[in-house]
């Protein structure tokens, strides 16, 4: 019978590109992804979380992966350099009226200050990930229900912060 | 994976993460299998993950090795927390009273409140009837005479010549109890290579005056007592 750790190592050969992808999305940085990838899997062994299935552990990995990017870019005070690498992402997403204010950085990161993990996570999953609510809540491990009061929290922040730079353009 | 609902006929609308749980090796509904082979909006993203794997195959480090278990780091941690905590103690302790005064010829004299064993500095006022304790340890076989000359030429010998072994500890018997004297007053500790009797003793004292300071030296020892308003005094 494998050992837990040859497990967890055939699952970190066989998935690790799926999950540094994911934070490649997020981080837009090589080196910040891969750290996130290793701290990832650290704690899948730290954590012993129960290999029952490919599909939990995408889950597991994908939500772990997406909290450990958060703490990141909120940890590590560049976010707003993170956000302007997603602006154009950003800035396609439609949010009515407020296409143009998303294309500056600091009303994004102001839009995300003050948000709780798990919605700042939504918007991980929804605006840079482009999952649908469904997928977002899935893989959160929250409802659908607070994915949509997530999102819409966070597109409400952006248009009033995006109304006095309206009124002053 | 997918729970959307679709109508009867067509496929199951399918997102990246099917397809990245089907790369992954997760069991799939074979109908999935067939809507994401189906699935051209995908075809980008599959090629972008094969490029990533490829990379990944060669270039992955290691599987992380997990750090010591917790209950050994939060073990590691109190014993640092100790050992902080007495690192702490030993430099807050109150310094012992460092020698205050030096005489040329190396003789310290320690001049210490004995209140508290807090030392006195040289210009650090003195107040009346507080006592002092005096003590030293010369550097070769000495004899040892201490006493208070005041301005106008009154001593009081306190010791007269007593032995004391090169780095023996001399300690002024009892204590030194300051007078509400209000002139100039110095303190004269002698540590002599001859033993002195008490007029000796007050003759070379008397050659000090009017200001014994200037006349440290090897075997010579003084310091004024400056007098100051006691605490909450007028």
């Amino acid at each position: 019978m494998p050992s837990r750790r040859s497990e967890l190592g055939r699952l970190y050969a066989e998935t690790g590109h799926l999950v540094l992808r994911r934070c490649l999305q997020i981080l837009q940085n090589s080196e910040e992804a891969m750290d996130a990838v290793q701290w990832t899997f650290m704690r899948a062994i730290e954590t012993s979380f129960e290999l029952r299935s490919r599909g939990e552990a995408m889950v597991w990995l994908y939500r772990t992966a997406s909290r450990r990017c958060l703490w990141m870019m909120r940890n590590t005070s560049h976010r707003s350099r993170i956000v302007d690498r997603h602006r154009d992402e950003l800035a396609g997403r439609p949010i009515p009226a407020t296409e143009e204010s998303l294309m500056r950085r600091e009303l994004v990161a102001r839009a995300l200050e003050g948000m709780g993990d798990d919605a700042a996570q939504v918007v991980l999953m929804t605006y840079i990930w482009g999952y649908t609510n469904q997928r977002a809540a899935q893989l959160a491990g929250i409802s659908v229900r607070t994915v949509g009061r997530a999102r819409a929290t966070f597109e409400a922040r952006l248009r009033a912060l995006a109304a006095p730079e309206e009124a002053q353009g | 994976m997918s729970r959307y609902p679709h109508g009867p006929g067509e496929p199951p609308p399918v997102d990246e993460f099917d397809l990245e749980l089907q790369l992954a090796g997760a069991e799939l509904d074979p109908e999935l299998i067939r809507a994401l082979e189906q699935a051209p909006h995908l075809a980008p993203v599959r090629d972008e993950i094969a490029t990533l794997e490829g990379w990944w195959a060669r270039h992955r480090p290691p599987l992380p090795r997990p750090g010591p278990p917790v209950w050994w780091r939060v073990g590691l941690g109190a014993g640092a927390v100790l050992a902080l905590a007495a690192a702490l103690l030993l430099f807050l302790q109150p310094p012992a009273p460092e020698p205050m005064f030096r005489a040329r010829g190396a003789t310290a004299v320690d001049l210490v409140r004995l209140q508290g064993s807090v030392p006195i500095g040289p210009s650090e006022p003195v107040q009346d009837g507080e006592q002092l304790s005096v003590s030293l340890i010369p550097d070769e076989p000495s004899y040892v005479s201490v006493a208070t000359l005041q301005r106008d030429g009154r001593i009081s010998l306190h010791v007269t010549s007593a032995p004391t072994g090169a780095g023996e500890r001399f300690e002024l018997p009892g204590r030194l109890l300051l007078d509400g004297y209000r002139d100039r007053e110095w303190l004269v500790v002698l540590t002599l290579d001859q033993p002195l009797d008490r007029a000796e003793i007050e003759a070379r004292l008397h050659e000090l005056l009017p200001e014994p300071s200037l006349h440290r030296g090897p075997g010579i020892w003084t310091v004024e007592l400056t007098r100051g308003r006691p605490p909450g005094g007028r």
